[in-house]
């Protein structure tokens, strides 16, 4: 059975994470940490559902989140973007959406994140218990082992860009086998995260899309890029063909938005 | 420590650690609908609760995390012993079958419609999209969310849920309340997890994590010696008695291929040890301290491994037969390996253990290379079909019990009698020491005709004395419950230019897993389900099944059938193309109608001599008209974006009705003392209706409302006997010895009332309502009871009735869809899709229409989702709801209907056929179909990905 712990603030949640750092997990939402009941004797849970801010402000282009939102809370809110609803919505569980919240997800690090890829595109950026913050990008590739910092706000700078977001699965609910979301900044960004590889910015092929229109450059290049392995979603080199024709797809689509502009 | 929370309303200091999984916390404080169906997964939501007014799974937080808030269960919806709107709602719509997740859905829809009494149905899929039900294909949830909705404004508010049909009857065919639908609406005590005391010991399965080994050293030592270890048992102390475990009518054609615990693993996940304990705690730590040593071998996976001459042998054991043993059996018996055990057959059914072959059977009818050279198109092709688990909600359950010195299991079981058979003999025991209560069953599938738990559970309760309850998780549902078998179907095909069809050869290959259970009939079912849908004078078949070591196989709705329609009408729509005529034509031109003579069944007994048979009654052509309409077959549809492409499909189906002169059913009905009715009926009520059927047909026989009988159903002490309910076989065959029960004491009512009236029986007739009704004067069931019951009279009236026949009765059907194809990412997305189906009467025609959706749902998910999938060593890769992929509310097709074709069968009871299992045999040939309308490309493998659908268009290599 877990040991729970409901510390008073958010230092003393991090205090005691850091004593035992392998055995500890911090309990918001729940659905990752008491998914399957396993953790249940492996693990002691620090409460911090009620520390973690919830709100969720918009102002003008830039939309704050506060870690402790859930995917509903994104969904049911007016000035949350359709595209960020709609990463919401790929948990097509209501129930799984009323639980889940953003930190959680995002501290989580899965390969099937519902919000990392749509995130990385917007150019998220992620702030800490103890003020400190920085790019999404930053705190997956290094801080992706775990430090006991709490995630307490996600901000997206500017909210409205325009973005290219898919997820490809067999049924709605079941593992996708991989998710891809591309944005139009001031830069092309694009995302892939696939079964089997952790999600990943593809420099390289914002890089070309800038220079180039050439649909199969792009899948070509996709497919070169990502090194997903076959499991349960399917093979590997299906998800590498799905990843190239759908950042290409995506890629032509934000072009056009680009002219339109 | 004490952790304060609102529960329904009401302010509760629970005493529980903290950390404790907050499902597990509540059932244990009585709220026993917030139940567990897939072990803290999140996905199925039979654990759904509210916490402050909003969806949570309750297994997927701890007990803190509801300290101060308010949780809200389904046993709140109730007000005092009133329904609540939502509760009756869905009730009067039809959800309400098998039941285990409608408290839970009653949850939502409440939660929903409080949020928006407007809701729309987009807004019902959002509210169910976080439980699974496989039973009913959520379709009639939109009924039961228009009933909310209307009755929320005016609660007198109703409207025709379902077509009736037969006014000459007042309740076949009718839509009336499921005889149990309120206490499964309710969450009241129901299943099996309800009737365990607080003292009864768990039991826990050690399981093998090898596919294929000898067991060479167990040492349970340090578990025994484990403080709270009640019992543990192997091998090397279990009964040596064989057995099979498949729940079929004595003698079984499959084989007794298995001790309780043996020697050799077949499979990962086979039994290794049983630890019987006082908690589920010290049951896992007991497990954690037994040492296995194995001698590894090598697994086999598949049929072509399976059937290579030089491939590892799973049953190189002692072969026995009771009847028919071949002559050379000692000299077959020379090399067995004791530490393989035995397999008894009752008779021969074609194997060669030694070399995997678990069963055989050739056939057929004319000849087949005469038909063939009068042919001018010959095609033939080959199609798979993958493992896939039945995943009822309710997971394997079972508690068993002594009760003086008799062993009492309470069983979520299709059959009740052949649990009690299969348990005494392996236990060692007579039948009279054993009873079998069938509580509600939280959705079977067939999964539950096997006896895959009780028997282990059974005989730790006799040895020890003690109660045991055992449940399996949701892992061990997909590594150690019976799945359909692998099959690989060769169908070919030969026709003459007009499309008549010359000759039809079907091959099945398939693989029954680590044991027997069902290994002939399930294959054998696949050309006996599909061949008689096509007349032809030449037909041929064989089938051969294969042990491997894969999880288990055995009985799914629907048998072998929805692999062998795949086959033999994917075969159809392929050799439609190959003569370039229309597919519909080609069927129109083939099938079946009502007084043809079906021949191939002269060959097609399942494990006994067969007989040709007639149709006597058939809709196929009304289902194919209708059908036609619907989907507007002749025109084509295109889309407006060039990657995807529309195409349409179809396919006819058939199935039976129990299994005439092998199934047996009993019933009695008395009159009891104010004239109100007691029936006792054998039959197994799943969840689909048998025994309101069986109320119905009763009431209906003797003239009053349902509520003037109750029905006992399924107790093997209390009711008379029945095979059980699978093979299509509840209406048909339960449900007749009720009616023919009804009939018996209507001899003898009218016998008494002729009595009471000085009036000759044959001027007498039984009138609604409740009374017999002469020249002169009549009398109403209350007086006949009291006359009858008064001490001078004829004692208490009691009808009685053994139903078997010879006769077969056939349901059919036509399955129509439209998909469109996406031929860029591969996904197939179901635009439209109508099952057109005839069970003769349909005696509850909202719970049949439930029973096709459910059907149709649960077969896309086979052909497009689903798919148990195992590495090179044989272990499960996806053993949870989620990564094996079942269909959601949010899976459903865009336009989903069903429709029941209306036929009259003659022998049927106020003909009626069945309906369960043939609606799971069109989705996948009309999904084949489709595909290929739209994209050009045959799939000829479970399931229609994407990266098959990519393949085979060739986007990538």
């Amino acid at each position: 059975m877990m040991n729970v712990l409901i510390p008073g603030s958010l230092d003393e949640a991090v205090m005691h994470y850091r004593k035992d750092p392998q055995h500890t997990r911090y309990l918001a939402g729940g659905t990752q940490v008491n998914r399957l009941g396993r953790s249940q004797s492996l693990y002691q849970g620090v409460l911090i559902s009620s520390l973690v801010d919830a709100d969720i402000i918009r102002e003008d282009k830039r939309l704050t989140i506060g870690a402790g939102a859930t995917l509903q809370d994104l969904v049911d809110h007016a000035q949350v973007p359709e595209s960020l609803k709609r990463a919401c919505l790929f948990a097509q569980s209501r129930t799984l959406r009323c639980m889940a919240t953003v930190g959680g997800n995002i501290a989580s690090v899965r390969d099937d994140s519902y919000l990392l890829p749509l995130l990385g595109a917007l150019n998220g950026e992620v702030q800490f218990h103890d003020g400190e913050s920085m790019a999404l990008d930053i705190y997956l590739g290094e801080r992706r082992e775990p430090s006991g910092s709490i995630i307490t706000r996600v901000v997206i700078p500017d909210c409205t860009i325009p973005v290219f977001l898919e997820r490809a699965s067999r049924s709605s609910q079941t593992k996708p086998a991989l998710t891809v979301a591309c944005s139009l900044g001031d830069q092309f960004r694009v995302y892939c995260s696939a079964a089997g590889q952790f999600m990943r910015r593809l420099q390289e092929v914002e890089q070309l899309a800038e220079q180039s229109a050439d649909d199969q450059r792009i899948i070509s290049l996709v497919q070169r890029t990502i090194h997903p392995a076959d499991d349960i979603t399917g093979t590997g080199r299906y998800k590498q063909y799905l990843a190239g024709v759908l950042i290409a797809q995506g890629l032509q689509e934000l072009k056009g938005k680009r002219k339109e502009v | 420590m004490a952790v304060g929370l609102r529960i329904n309303g009401i302010y509760k200091r629970l005493h529980a650690d903290p950390g404790e999984n907050l499902q597990r916390v509540l059932q244990r404080e009585g709220y026993r609908s917030v139940r567990n169906s897939d072990d803290g997964e999140g996905f199925a939501g039979s654990d759904t609760i509210l916490v402050d007014g909003r969806p949570a799974y309750a297994s997927l937080m701890v007990l803190a995390q509801a300290a101060d808030r308010d949780v809200v269960t389904p046993e709140a919806l109730l007000e005092g012993r009133r329904l609540s709107v939502v509760q009756q709602s869905m009730i009067d719509a039809g959800v309400v079958q098998s039941g285990y997740n409608i408290p839970a859905a009653a949850l939502l829809l409440t939660e929903l419609f409080d949020r928006n009494p407007e809701a729309t149905d987009e807004d019902v899929i959002d509210a169910l999209s976080g439980i699974f039900i496989r039973d009913i294909g959520y379709v009639q949830f939109f009924t039961a969310a228009e009933l909310i909705r209307q009755r929320l404004k005016d609660p007198s508010y109703t409207t025709e849920v379902a077509p009736e049909f037969r006014d000459d009857l007042r309740q076949v065919g009718k839509v009336r309340e499921k005889v149990d639908a309120r206490k499964l609406v309710t969450g009241m005590k129901a299943y099996v997890e309800d009737m365990k005391d607080a003292d009864a010991c768990v039991l826990k399965m050690l399981r093998s994590p090898h596919a294929h080994a000898y067991i060479t050293s167990i040492d349970v030592s340090q578990a025994e010696a484990l403080p709270g270890v009640v019992m543990v048992i192997t091998h090397e102390n279990c009964p040596d008695r064989y057995y099979g475990q498949a729940g079929q009518g004595f003698p079984e054609p499959s084989p007794y291929d298995r001790r309780m615990f043996n020697q050799k693993v077949r499979h990962a996940g086979d039994r290794v040890a049983a630890v019987v304990a006082e908690d589920e705690d010290i049951a896992d730590e007991a497990i954690s301290l037994i040492r296995v040593a194995y001698e590894v071998l090598k697994p086999v996976l598949t049929i072509a491994e399976a059937s290579d001459e030089a491939a590892p042998i799973l049953h190189n054991s002692v072969v026995e037969y009771v009847s028919g043993a071949p002559d050379d059996l000692e000299s077959y018996n020379r090399h067995a390996d004791p530490r393989d055990g035995k397999v008894i057959y009752q008779f021969p059914i074609g194997a060669d253990p030694h070399r995997n072959l678990a069963a055989s059977v050739s056939g057929g009818i004319g000849s087949i290379e005469k038909g063939f050279s009068e042919s001018d198109v010959v095609i033939e092709r080959t199609y798979a079909s993958s493992q896939v688990q039945c995943t009822p909600l309710e997971t394997h359950t079972v508690y068993t019990r002594m009760e003086d010195n008799r062993l009492v299991i309470h069983a979520s079981t299709q059959v009740p009698w052949h649990l009690r058979r299969i348990v005494a003999s392996a236990l060692g025991i007579s039948e009279n020491r054993v009873r079998v209560i069938k509580e509600r069953v939280g959705g079977g599938y067939g999964s539950k005709q096997d006896i895959l738990l009780e028997d282990v559970a059974a005989y730790a309760t006799y040895c020890t004395g003690r109660s045991v309850f055992f449940r399996f998780t949701r892992e061990e549902e997909f590594i150690a419950n019976s799945t359909r078998h692998v099959m690989d179907i060769t169908v070919k095909l030969g026709a003459a230019k007009d499309g008549k069809l010359k000759a039809m050869n079907m091959h099945v290959q398939a693989l029954t897993g680590p044991y027997g259970n069902h290994c002939l009939t399930v294959p054998m079912n696949a050309c006996s389900k599909s061949l008689p849908l096509l007349l032809c004078e030449h037909v041929h078949f064989d089938v051969e099944t294969y042990y491997a070591t894969i999880p288990p196989t055995g009985a799914y709705q629907g048998y072998g059938a929805p692999k062998g329609s795949f086959a033999l009408m994917s075969a159809m729509a392929e050799l439609a193309d190959e003569l370039g005529m229309d597919y519909l034509e080609l069927i129109e031109k083939n099938h079946v109608r009502t007084g043809d003579m079906l021949d191939i069944l002269k060959c097609l007994g399942e494990g006994r001599e067969g007989a040709a048979v007639p149709v006597e009654s058939c809709g196929l052509e009304q289902a194919l008209q209708r059908g036609k309409e619907l989907i507007r077959w002749d025109e084509h549809v295109t889309s407006d974006d060039p990657d995807i492409k529309i195409g349409k499909g179809f396919a006819i189906i058939q199935q039976g009705s129990g299994l005439p002169g092998l199934d047996h059913s009993c019933a009695d009905i008395r009159m009891l003392a104010d004239g109100s009715f007691m029936l006792h009926s054998g039959g197994a009520d799943l969840g689909t209706g048998l025994d309101t059927v069986s109320v119905k047909f009763a009431s209906e026989v003797l003239c009053v409302e349902m509520d003037q009988v109750a029905i006992l159903s399924g107790d093997t002490d209390n009711t008379p006997f029945d095979t059980g309910a699978y093979a299509s076989s509840g209406t048909y065959f339960s449900g007749s010895a009720s009616m023919l029960a009804a009939k018996d004491i209507r001899t003898k009512i009218i016998s008494a009332a002729s009595e009471m009236l000085q009036e000759p029986e044959d001027h007498l007739e039984l009138v609604y309502p409740g009374m017999v009704k002469g020249g002169k004067n009549s009398v109403s069931y209350l007086d006949i009871a009291r006359y009858t019951q008064s001490g001078t009279g004829r004692g208490e009236l009691m009808g009685y009735a053994s139903f078997t026949t010879e006769k077969f009765s056939f349901p059919y059907g036509a399955h129509f869809c439209q998909v469109a194809v996406n031929t860029r990412t591969g996904k197939v997305k179901i635009q439209k899709y109508y099952a057109l189906q005839d069970c003769g009467t349909p005696v509850n025609p909202d719970l049949a229409l439930g029973q096709i959706y459910g059907g149709v749902l649960k077969t896309i998910g086979h052909s497009l989702y689903e798919q148990l999938q195992l590495d090179k060593q044989g272990i499960c890769l996806n053993a949870n709801l989620r990564d094996y992929g079942v269909p959601m509310v949010t899976d459903l097709p865009d336009v989903f209907a069903a429709e029941l074709m209306y036929t009259d069968d003659p022998h049927g009871p106020y003909g009626a056929k069945s309906i369960s299992e043939v609606s799971c045999n069109g989705a996948s040939p009309a999904l084949f179909a489709a595909i290929h309308d739209a994209a050009g490309i045959w799939i000829r493998s479970w399931p229609f990905t994407p990266e098959k659908i990519l393949r085979e268009l060739k986007r990538f290599s």
